[in-house]
């Protein structure tokens, strides 16, 4: 069977039997190669610029994400922590409602901790994404951000490495602080 | 126009011009057929993402410079082979420095042992039209994609499905007589085969 030749039946029942073995890409990859877009120009590809995907996991949350609103709202503090540990680093992120968005939205603002090195975040929740390059105390901020499904990739040289999804409630335009 | 719709060629076209959208397709469009190159290949977890990764990145980098923007697929299909090649041959490098330097009888390399004596049968399987096995899969399932929903759902059913469902299965499902699924799952591959010829 070929491009050049029709298929009969029995080619294409079975060509599409086999296709089952086609995998479906985790989403997180797939994210990450849509997220190259909002990388710098395109440069050439060298051996240098081959980077090692690292493994990341939720150290702590100071909210439950079930809860997170509520909590907020009932105890008057504005704040959510997460950290996270992605081998060398930490990445500390720090939610807290945004003046923005007719106070309908988030400020997400965190620090990458451990060795000095310069990268990029970017951070998509819902429809809104966003990228830019972190401070050189390796601090980002992020406003307003609305509400949903929430990743975070860091991209550096040398690794990048996808943060696991949290959520962000939506937060009524009207309920303000 | 849904950008789905669009050609190779044409999301090419428009990620040249700075569509943004048109890259998130493409990414889309060939997540599955790139994926699954290294995963046939019997490579973890880790190095998958790592050939997934630096296909799409080589993409991203190159895509001013592709000569022919209607063979997208196959350059993708043959990067991703080749980054599956590489990431074989590292492993094994490291398995047989591993083997010389072995004291306890464990091993560094994190790949499958199968995986690395698969290594030199580990090739392209090519038909004469110079397409791969995961290129004609690839090419049926985004025909499948674009068929008319109750075509679409009736040959997913009857050969994606796993353990494959009795007629009277699909029928019950679709809502279909028994009688009625033969002659419209022959419509509906002549719809499908349409589609691949288009």
């Amino acid at each position: 069977m070929n491009e050049s030749e029709p298929f009969d039946d029995a080619a294409l029942e079975r060509c599409a039997r086999e296709s089952r073995q086609l995998l479906d890409a985790p989403e997180p990859l797939i994210q990450r190669a849509i997220q190259l877009w909002n990388r710098p120009a395109r440069q050439p590809a060298g051996p240098g610029t081959v980077r090692r995907v690292l493994a990341a996991a939720l150290a702590f949350d100071s909210f439950s994400p079930e809860t997170a609103l509520a909590a907020v709202r009932a105890s008057g503090s504005d704040l959510r922590q997460l950290l996270f540990e992605i081998g060398s680093h930490d990445v500390d992120v720090r939610i807290r409602r945004s003046g923005g968005m007719a106070s309908g939205g988030w400020s997400v603002t965190g620090q990458l901790l451990g060795p000095e090195v310069s990268g990029r975040i970017f951070l998509q929740c819902g429809g809104f994404e966003s990228s830019l390059a972190w401070s050189a105390q390796g601090e980002f901020q992020f406003e307003p951000v609305p509400g949903g499904e929430c990743r975070i990739m860091l991209e550096t040289d040398e690794w990048t490495v996808d943060l696991p999804v949290f959520e962000l409630p939506d937060v009524p335009a009207s309920g303000g602080r | 126009m849904d950008l789905q719709e669009l050609s190779d060629a044409e999301l090419v076209r428009r990620c040249r011009q700075g569509e943004a959208a048109a890259w998130s397709t493409l990414v889309r469009r060939f997540q599955r057929l790139v994926y699954t190159i290294p995963r046939r290949a019997r490579l973890p977890e880790q190095a998958c993402a790592d050939v997934f990764q630096l296909s799409f990145t080589r993409l991203y980098e190159n895509i001013d410079r592709l000569s022919d923007p209607s063979r997208v697929r196959a350059w993708l299909v043959t990067t991703a082979r080749r980054e599956t090649l590489r990431e074989l041959e590292n492993a094994k490098s490291e398995r047989a420095d591993d083997n010389i330097e072995r004291t306890s009888g464990t091993r560094a390399a994190n790949v499958d042992g199968d995986a690395l004596d698969n290594n030199e049968a580990y090739e392209m399987t090519a038909t004469d039209s110079g397409e791969t096995d995961e290129e004609r899969w690839h090419a049926v399932r985004l025909a499948l994609d674009r068929l008319e929903p109750r075509c679409r759902q009736l040959l997913e059913l009857m050969f994606l499905a796993e353990p494959e469902p009795s007629y009277a299965d699909i029928g019950s499902r679709l809502g279909m007589a028994v009688g009625s699924i033969g002659p419209t799952r022959g419509r509906c591959l002549a719809q499908l085969r349409k589609l691949m010829a288009a």
